[in-house]
């Protein structure tokens, strides 16, 4: 079982490598942000997964931001003083939106509120 | 079981309520561009270049299209009718198309346009924070009034001469 053991471990710490690697190249950095945001042409896709030429636009933009040693969250601010709150693909948390996000954390507590409550009314 | 009933229907009444009034709640449809990014243009005529500072003074409409879009098509006879008004001057932004191509679509369907800028690549096209074309930007004095996607339409021309009357406009 050791003999397999150290070549399992190797090979698990290269693979865990190669998929931390590709996230400091720009291709990776490019992909990674282009699957946050939204394609303003699509508005169901990501810009990652939209063919839309306007995507593949701004994906050239954001990859020649980042190779110009832009941050992420200057390209993102950048896109965002442009398109507006409709680049991202998952809404903020703000007040406008603290329903959409807070109702699923309400209704679980909710939930289980009421779980705990008729398991104690339950006789034993 | 009774309040728990009690208790849901309060949690769903509620919610209905909020998303109701929601509904006419106000709208955020502010325009997330202040005032034109800087840009600096190739003339389609190879006279000065169209730089955004040209933009801003009075009142301006500034049009991103293309000799082979439809719909710029469509929109360009209001265009035309706009580029009578003696307070509002037109400009243009040929979005990846071919300079000849763009002469042949102007002298068919007219100029309503003080000046075209060139952007072969579109790269202004993300700068001006656009999702296609045409789109139009309504300014003055450099400031981004409104904005229209897709082709104007009669009614925004209307919007447009309602605005031209206002002084200062909003």
């Amino acid at each position: 079982m050791r003999r397999f053991l150290k070549p399992l471990l190797c090979g698990f710490l290269i693979l865990l490598g190669a998929h931390q690697a590709p996230g400091q190249s720009l291709d990776a950095r490019t992909q990674a942000l282009s699957q946050r945001l939204r394609c303003p042409v699509c508005a169901g896709q990501s810009l990652w997964d939209s063919q839309t030429p306007m995507a593949r636009d701004i994906q050239r933009v954001i990859y020649e931001k980042l190779q110009a040693g832009q941050s992420e969250d200057q390209v993102v601010s950048f896109l965002h003083d442009r398109y507006g709150d409709a680049i991202y693909l998952a809404p903020p948390l703000d007040k406008r939106t603290l329903l959409l996000w807070g109702f699923p954390l309400g209704g679980a507590l909710l939930a289980l509120g009421f779980m705990v409550w008729r398991l104690r009314r339950r006789p034993v | 079981m009774r309040v728990t009933s009690i208790v849901g229907g309060v949690v769903f009444l509620a919610l209905t309520i909020v998303l109701f009034l929601s509904l006419f709640g106000p709208k955020d449809d502010s325009e997330p561009l202040q005032t034109l990014p800087e840009f600096h243009l190739k003339d389609l005529e190879g006279l000065a270049p169209l730089r955004s500072r040209d933009l801003e003074e009075g009142y301006v409409l500034l049009t991103v299209f293309a000799s082979w879009c439809i719909p710029c098509a469509m929109e360009h006879p209001q265009l035309m009718d706009l580029a009578r008004e003696k307070n509002l001057k037109l400009y243009g932004i040929a979005f990846k198309d071919d300079p000849r191509h763009l002469r042949a679509f102007l002298e068919n369907h007219g100029s309503p346009f003080v000046k075209v800028g060139l952007s072969p690549d579109g790269d202004v096209g993300v700068d001006l924070g656009i999702s296609g074309v045409p789109e139009t930007f309504f300014l003055y004095q450099g400031r981004i009034l409104r904005r229209f996607k897709g082709p104007l339409m009669a009614q925004d021309c209307v919007e447009i001469r309602g605005l031209l009357q206002e002084n200062p406009p909003q």
